[in-house]
């Protein structure tokens, strides 16, 4: 059953090599690259369009048109000009910092933390992906954390937002648990501009407190029994799931024993 | 993951049946397969009791048996057509009870295919010739031949193939010395196949072909074929040459016809029916089974109907001709897949389902004024006779053979208390169904329960002479006095026995041929046989502690630790031997083996000490009490109990038989456990010792007799029996309350048993089931067990049980008024009264349908209820029927978070099913809530599309699979309210587990599918699944990420997630679902990787994981459909997996199965065997030879003592 190769022809061989290589090194694909759906093909994050392939050879393949090294200039460009933001507003934080220090007013390391989280949590929000990540698990953290405010007060949520894909099974204890150990950031609101929180005001995590915790319950509660949220916030039936012929309105967390 | 194989019980339904005289003696056996496996039964004709000798699993599907016999021979040989493309003839050698393979000849490809042979086979009555045929083309015809060593020859194979033509039935015609003759129902399907309008298959006819093998010519000849007018399902042979007319009998539906050659005409009669049957009067009626009873004048046939009433079939005969059959309604027994009509006048029964009978034929069914209906009795065509069944008149039952098969179900709690968990067997099959509790220990039959006048300490039984087979006295011992009672027809108080009976006694036993002794504390007193009475007094003020008393020997130990021998010379007198031995501590205990056959003594003796030791010492006069080897134990010593077994019976140079066993010393040591230590006979060393923990109370030994060779009966908190059976030891418990003392017991009415005391009752008890792992407890039920539930706070069973084919008892009342109501009216005016009386008789009427079946309703017809079962006492709760043709497939007992504390049962339905093809007419989700656990409270009904086959509770609320959607159902007011679906199950969820959010959906042929629920969209997502089609019948979570799965071909898989699976698959995010962007087949796009693959070789209905014995590991439990009951288990060490793997091997290689299957094939069957190795077969190590024993060990590293150590090691460690 053993293939051997006949004769010894050196470029062959090297020609061979050097594919065989390029195969096992084909999978080496960067993760925020390309992605794998759930039924199990590829999609090319690089490209706008967002192309599916079947296999990761077809995605190799796509890989080296001319359409995806183009996207692929734009895609980094894009990174590089997010990574040099980045360091600007270090850069002028450093500076401020610094300034701040000269006047001796503040040399409290917890308000430069504090500052430093804000700013980290403002930037995150400026890349929007379209796409799931699998390793990120902070972002829907915080907005389920979000969506849970109950009775749809959350309006400061950007409609882009809403349209966004299907947050990720943010469930009941594990996203519960989770969402408690989360850092400060996370919690105050990103869209409040900066200058505006005066640095000893700046809240801790609420406590996640039993009422609280009711709270959440509830909401998952009402989602699994299928009552929807609609964009105004308001509870209503899902279309697809039966409900008894008297439950008109969800019942309120009041009456929730 | 690496998993042992280990079979518990072994299959018990029967799929064929033979009889002949195979171990050559006249004693005729019976050799039944069940399935994989061969057993030789012998039904012993006095007791009436079927005892099976030898079981062997030939690790292939046994297709056909016959039973062969030369011509002039006196022993029948075994002819196995299996699906290794082969055909075995075996040979049974009862002096080393085991099946010898003669002759093995290959023929074609392996497994169970269309035209290769092994699904027929014929013999010809006289012995010269075999036809093997396939269900399709294939015949093969071999002739049989002794050469001049009267060896069992075989030739190479004649073909008699016909291209296109199916097989229903192939015989042996008897034609005496002619040429050897076989009958064939046969189809060409020829025509059928190239006539596209489908009016040459509707005309295709059946043909009846005789087959002759030219044994000039060497040659087989097709040499007469002709059209059948019926379709027939089965034929018989009729003797011929000197014993009768020769020919065959078709049966077909509704009629059995007589052919033959030559000028003899047809002779048809019609198959008598059932007089009022409930049965759809247009259903056909076939015989489904028959058996040949023939002596020198005579022959007669008992063929069943498929309502199982046997018909007494002879034929009358002028000049050769056959004139008339006669049939006459014998008895009605439960439909049988074989019966066996043997020389004693016992009828062996088979049972397709349940139990397996045998019955004394009482009467011949000659002598009465019951009907008898002959094909010479004017009748129109299409009419038929009519009989009444009535209760057993001809036939007496004698013995009964439990048969769990078929297993619909199985759960294993411990739900009696009892800290061993006990099995709950759903059975059986429509009116036969039974709930079956198993509990590992033997039966015991209480023969007999008496008071005695004070609380005894011991008991022993002796014989009067040595060749008596039965005990004349059982003498009991009190703390100051001894009662001796004689056993006659009564047991009655004698006190002319010499025994002294104002002293306790130590022991007494038979002395030399016929005299008694008595070791009491003062003495020992030896009384002749003509009631002279010898006595030898203790010296001063010593007093004897200990005994132990043989045939011919007798040693006590005094206070003080010494020891004095006595020995009987020949002229019948007991000698002390002159020097007396000091111990260094005090005697516990003491015992003698029995005298070897053909000796003077047993050399050895032995003696536990307060010391924590044994001591072995030697009783030849060369070296007279002389220490020969001694063994510390962890305890001190109870009871001592050397004894012979695991002995194959042998004839030695004079004709006397014996058995050749291993000595085994056992000890029973105060801290409850059991050793069994092997003794060398020569050195009298001690090595290879085994330890059982038995019980908390210490252990006292018992040596009684099993099936004619020693066993031990070891007493502690609970009593167990150590034996040899079909050379395996067995340490089984006796499911019995505590004894205290023991002795083996034989009488006339009881030859094998035991009596025992406990507390201040004398028992006599029998064992009789040997070789039986559990104890069964039968509940009946009224239909086909599916599923159950157990609830878990009050442990009752909620059981469904469905038939098809079937009347609910409210259809049958009905059915029965309208019958009667048509009887009435169809009589003229003057019969009204008479008519009406008839119909009253009729409505009153009651035949137990356990026996005689229930009605046959016709397809499409279910009848169903709902049971809630006390599984501890098998008291019905509470029952629900459920309408005609409602048919309840599944159930679940729930709660539910909105609807408090109340546990509910849910119960899937299926409406108006129809099986073939499938179709149906919507289904329901029954609620009921179980009202304080002891009744079945209506909720409401919830109508559903399709079948709900699975239901399951997840989360407060309850998982259904109606068909292939996965549906989440909540408790509403007036239905269950659906919450969320999943559609992309692909055919049928049959099973539902959950584990955390995961939810595990097995489909009826796709193997499983993981599914996520996720609580904030909720929904139900797909994210993993199998790469392999299963057709799964049952499932089992072993652990969050893996699950073990059977199907229905027998196979069990165990698969798991890889580690970095992700529950958090997303639905796809660009959200055009066009065609091409549907996943590859539909398929999830992470998949579980299979770890284990194993062919059991039956359809496996339940798994579990639990332990099986208090202490013990975790194992997986399986039950079969043919009443198998098997576990895997983990090894939990790298050495012992790779010991067992090399065993295995060598197995293979070494001991190649009987039916001619190869090993590794047959447990590759569908899927290559991964990571299991097969107990079943490592442990045929025991039966091997020992030279062959010995070279495997050597193979391993080991001594075979080794190796049958580790066999039994890894087997108590989770089972028994």
């Amino acid at each position: 059953m053993s293939f051997k190769r006949e004769g010894d022809d050196r470029s062959q061989l090297n020609i061979l090599k050097k594919r065989r290589v390029a195969d096992l090194l084909s999978n080496f694909i960067p993760e925020d690259e390309a992605t794998l759906l759930s039924n199990g093909r590829y999609t090319c994050l690089v490209c706008s369009f967002r192309p599916v392939f079947d296999t990761v050879d077809m995605l190799t393949v796509h890989r080296k048109g001319k359409r995806h090294l183009e996207g692929l200039k734009f895609f980094y460009g894009k990174k590089a000009q997010l990574k040099h933001e980045i360091t600007k507003r270090k850069q002028e934080q450093f500076v401020q910092a610094e300034d701040e220090r000269q006047d001796g007013s503040s040399s409290a390391p917890l308000l430069a933390q504090t500052r430093y989280l804000t700013h980290h949590a403002l930037l995150r929000t400026v890349p929007y992906n379209s796409c799931h990540r699998r390793n990120s698990t902070k972002t829907e953290k915080r907005s389920a954390s979000s969506a849970l405010e109950p009775g749809g007060t959350t309006c400061s949520r950007t409609p882009l937002e809403h349209l966004g894909p299907p947050k990720r099974g943010a469930e009941s204890c594990e996203g519960l648990s989770s969402s408690r150990g989360c850092i400060s950031g996370e919690e105050s609101h990103p869209s409040k501009p900066k200058g505006e929180l005066p640095p000893a005001a700046i809240p801790e995590p609420e406590p996640m407190t039993a009422q609280r915790r009711r709270e959440l319950e509830h909401y998952l509660k009402l989602k699994s029994d299928g009552w929807r949220q609609d964009l105004s916030g308001q509870w209503v039936k899902d279309q697809n799931v039966e409900f008894d012929s008297d439950e008109e309105e969800p019942p309120s967390l009041v009456n929730v024993p | 993951m690496f998993l042992y194989n280990i079979t518990l019980q072994r299959a018990t339904g029967i799929t064929h049946a033979i009889h002949g005289n195979f171990s050559g003696t006249k004693m005729q056996e019976i050799v039944v397969s069940r399935g994989k496996i061969l057993e030789l039964l012998r039904p012993d004709a006095n007791t009436g009791k079927v005892h099976t000798l030898l079981t062997v699993e030939v690790f292939g599907v046994v297709r056909s048996l016959m039973a062969f016999r030369l011509t002039g021979g006196t022993k029948d040989y075994i002819v196995v057509g299996s699906d290794s493309g082969r055909i075995v003839i075996l040979e049974y050698h009862p002096s080393k009870n085991m099946f010898e393979k003669i002759h093995q000849e290959t023929f074609g490809k392996s497994g169970c295919r269309r035209i290769v042979p092994g699904q027929f086979l014929a013999v010809d009555p006289k012995g010269r010739a075999v036809m093997i045929g396939a269900i399709e083309k294939q015949k093969l015809v071999y002739i049989l031949n002794r050469d001049a060593a009267a060896r069992l020859t075989i030739s190479s194979p004649l073909e008699a193939h016909k291209a296109n033509t199916l097989v229903y039935h192939v015989v042996g015609v008897d034609v005496g010395f002619e040429n050897p003759m076989f009958a064939c129902l046969e189809m060409d399907y020829e025509e059928a196949d190239n006539d596209p309008t489908g009016e040459a298959a509707a005309n295709t006819q059946q043909t009846l072909t005789f087959y002759e093998l030219d044994l000039g010519l060497n040659h087989v000849v097709r040499k007469y074929s002709e059209a059948l007018e019926e379709h027939g399902n089965f034929l018989i042979t009729v003797p011929g040459g000197s014993d009768g007319p020769s020919g065959v009998l078709i049966c077909s539906e509704n009629y059995i016809t007589y052919k033959n050659f030559g000028d003899q005409p047809d002779i048809r009669c019609p198959i008598p029916r059932r007089r009022n049957d409930l049965d759809d009067p247009e259903r056909g009626m076939i015989f489904v089974c028959s058996a040949t009873h023939k002596t020198k004048s005579m022959f007669f046939f008992l063929a069943q109907t498929e309502q199982g009433d046997i018909f007494k079939v002879t034929l009358e005969t002028d000049e050769e001709m056959v004139t008339e059959i006669r049939l006459k309604y014998f008895d009605t027994i439960p439909v049988a897949t074989a019966m066996c009509v043997l020389k004693t006048g016992f009828l062996f029964v088979a049972s397709e389902f349940g139990n397996h009978y045998l019955y004394q034929i009482a009467h011949l069914g000659d002598d009465d004024d019951e009907p008898e209906f002959s094909s010479a009795m004017p009748l129109e065509e299409g009419d038929t006779f009519f009989f009444q069944p009535r209760p057993l008149k001809n036939l007496v039952l004698v013995d009964e053979q439990e048969n769990l098969s078929p297993i619909m179900s199985c759960q294993i709690a411990d739900l009696a208390n009892e800290d061993t968990p006990q099995l709950y067997v759903a059975c059986g099959r429509g009116p036969k169904s039974t709930l079956r509790v198993l509990r590992h220990g033997l039966e015991v039959s209480e023969m007999a329960v008496s008071e005695l006048p004070g609380n005894p300490n011991a008991v022993w039984t002796v014989r009067r002479h040595i060749e008596d087979e039965f005990d004349a006295y059982i003498i009991v011992s009190f703390v100051n006095a001894t009662l001796v009672l004689s056993i006659g027809e009564t047991v009655e108080e004698v006190t002319d026995s010499g025994f002294l009976g104002t002293t306790p006694t130590l022991s007494c036993s038979l002395l030399g041929e016929d005299a008694l002794v008595q070791v009491y504390p003062d003495g020992i007193r030896h009384i002749r046989a003509d009631k002279r009475v010898n006595e030898w007094k203790t010296p001063g003020k010593k007093t004897i502690v200990r005994c132990a008393v043989n045939q011919r020997q007798v040693v006590i130990a005094l206070t003080g630790g010494e020891l004095v021998y006595f020995e009987m010379d020949p002229s019948g007198q007991l000698n002390e031997y002159t020097e007396r031995k000091e111990m260094s501590a005090d005697v516990v205990c003491m015992s003698l083996a029995n005298v070897p056959p053909g000796e003077q003594r047993s050399r050895f003796l032995a003696v536990g000490l307060v010391d924590n030791t044994v001591r072995i010492i030697s009783l030849d006069p060369s070296d007279c009490l002389q220490p020969l080897s001694m063994q510390a134990l962890p305890a001190q010593p109870e009871s001592l109990c050397i004894v012979e077994m695991g002995g194959v019976e042998k004839q030695d140079e004079i004709g006397e038989k014996g058995t050749i066993g291993f000595l085994y010393l056992n000890i029973g040591l105060q801290n409850g456990v059991l050793l069994r230590t092997v003794l060398d006979p020569i050195t009298g060393d001690l090595s290879d010792t085994r330890t059982r923990y038995l019980g908390s109370r210490p252990v006292k030994l018992f040596r009684v007799k099993m099936q004619g060779q020693d066993a031990v009966l070891a007493m502690s908190s609970r009593s167990w029996l150590s034996y040899s059976y079909q050379s395996r030891f067995h340490l089984t418990p006796l499911s019995y309350e505590t004894l205290e003392y023991a002795s083996g017991f034989a009488s006339e009415q009881c030859p094998e048993g035991i009596v025992a005391i406990s507390t201040n009752t004398l028992r006599i008890l029998a064992l009789e089931k040997l070789g039986a792992v559990f104890n069964q407890v039968a509940f009946p039920l009224q239909y086909t067990p599916r599923k159950f539930v157990i609830h878990p706070e009050t442990s009752h069973l909620i059981l469904i049980e469905t038939d098809h084919n079937a009347y609910t008892e409210a259809t049958k009342a009905q059915r029965k008024q309208q019958m009667a109501e048509e009887m009435v009216e169809a009589a003229g005016e003057d019969e009204r009264e008479l008519a009406a009386e008839m119909a009253a008789a009729f409505l009153n009427e009651n035949l137990p349908e356990a026996i005689f079946g229930s009605p046959k309703a016709g397809a499409g017809q279910w009848a169903s209820l709902v049971r809630l079962i006390n599984p501890i006492q098998g008291l019905t709760l509470d029952q629900v029927q459920l309408e005609q043709n409602e048919a309840a497939f599944s159930v679940a007992v729930c709660r539910f978070h909105n609807a408090g504390d109340d546990w509910y049962v849910l119960v899937g339905v299926a409406r108006d099913m129809i099986l073939n093809p499938r179709s149906v007419g919507g289904g329901f989700i029954y609620t009921y809530r179980l009202a304080g656990g002891e009744k079945l409270e209506f909720v409401h009904k919830t109508p559903v599309e399709d079948v709900p086959l699975a239901i399951a509770p997840f989360q407060g609320r309850a998982l259904v699979g109606v068909g292939k959607l996965l549906r989440i159902y909540d408790m509403g007011k007036k239905k269950l309210l659906r919450k969320c679906e999943n559609k992309h199950v692909p055919n049928l969820v049959t099973g539902i587990h959950t584990i955390g959010q995961r939810v595990i959906v097995s489909d009826v042929q796709e193997s499983l599918f993981w599914v996520r629920y996720r609580r904030n969209e909720n929904q139900l997502i797909i994210f993993a699944d199998d790469t392999c089609p299963r057709w799964v019948t049952t499932a089992c979570l072993l652990d969050y990420d893996t699950m073990a799965s059977a199907d229905k071909f027998g196979n069990i898989t165990i698969v798991r997630l890889p580690p970095n699976t992700s529950d958090d698959v997303d639905e796809d995010p660009t959200g055009n679902k066009a065609l091409w962007d549907r996943g590859l087949l539909n398929g999830a796009s992470q998949k579980a990787d299979v770890i284990v693959n194993y062919h059991v070789g039956e359809t496996i209905l339940s798994l579990q994981k639990t332990t099986l014995i208090p202490g013990g590991s975790e194992s997986l439990v399986y039950t079969t459909l043919s009443g198998g009951i098997g576990i895997l288990v983990p090894f939990t060490s790298h050495e012992d997996h790779d010991f067992f793997q090399h065993l295995e091997m060598h197995m293979r290689s070494e001991f190649p199965p009987m039916g001619g299957r190869d090993h590794l094939s047959f447990r590759s069957y569908y899927f290559p065997v991964k990571n299991v190795i097969d107990g079943d077969l490592c442990e045929q190590f025991n039966s091997m030879e020992p030279h062959k024993q010995k070279s495997v060990a050597e193979e391993l590293d080991r001594t075979p003592p080794e190796v049958s150590k580790k066999l039994e090691d890894i087997r108590t460690r989770y089972a028994f």
